[in-house]
């Protein structure tokens, strides 16, 4: 039951974490896939096609180091 | 027909095309974009063909959008100004990549999944407009 009680609360707070960071960082960032990595490349904004590539090695880096935890993430 | 009637509707439309387009293309299965980011892994390509795909499709709208005075339904186009690549973006998109590799969601696939009711979503939206808030309390729009 406490194994249990601890598994939600580590979800709920990776989910909190995550809803924070995306919130927080396309606010800032002014875009996201859609914004940045869709309209902005079609446009051909440079700036877009920067934010497209830093978010994608953050999201790659992010689930490398999420594997090498061991699967607890 | 006015822009003022037309606008709501084509944005409905465009939200809905939208939202067609992310479940068919499964980009709102975390799990695939999990799988996309998992390079090092069992890698699944299938988000870079959606992209891939997406992007051709807005660029022959908006060239000839551009070439228009005006929107077709709307009174002026509202074309993003920013140019700099500066700190303020590059660190929106490292903040966004690690949420988006957390769990797998951004925006759109998080608002599309608002209806499975999955306790998941739920947190991460409403994380996510409390993000959106306190960056603009604290950090306030860009200039």
């Amino acid at each position: 039951m406490k194994c249990f009680i601890r598994s939600v609360l580590v979800l709920t707070s990776i989910f909190m974490a995550a809803g924070l960071l995306v919130g927080f960082g396309t606010y800032i960032g002014n875009g996201c896939t859609s914004g940045h990595g869709v309209c902005g490349i079609g446009r051909l904004s440079l700036r877009s096609a920067i934010a497209t590539v830093t978010f994608m090695v953050a999201g790659i880096a992010t689930v490398a180091v999420m594997n090498l935890s061991g699967g607890v993430l | 027909m006015s822009a003022r009637i037309l606008s709501p509707l084509v944005a409905v439309a465009s939200g809905l095309i939208f939202g067609l387009g992310l479940l068919i293309s499964g980009m709102n299965d975390p799990a695939k974009v999990r799988a996309f980011l998992d390079v090092f892994a069992a890698w699944d390509p299938s988000l870079i063909a959606v992209m891939g795909s997406a992007i051709p499709v807005f660029a022959v709208f908006f060239y000839f959008g551009k070439r228009r005075k005006a929107p077709l339904c709307a009174t002026t186009f509202h074309e993003p100004q920013l140019t700099r690549i500066d700190r303020r973006l590059l660190t929106g998109a490292v903040m966004f990549g690690i949420g988006w590799g957390l769990v797998g969601l951004c925006p759109g696939p998080a608002l599309v999944n608002l209806l499975a009711f999955e306790p998941g979503v739920l947190i991460f939206v409403l994380a996510l407009l409390a993000g959106n808030r306190i960056a603009h309390w604290v950090v306030g729009p860009a200039r």
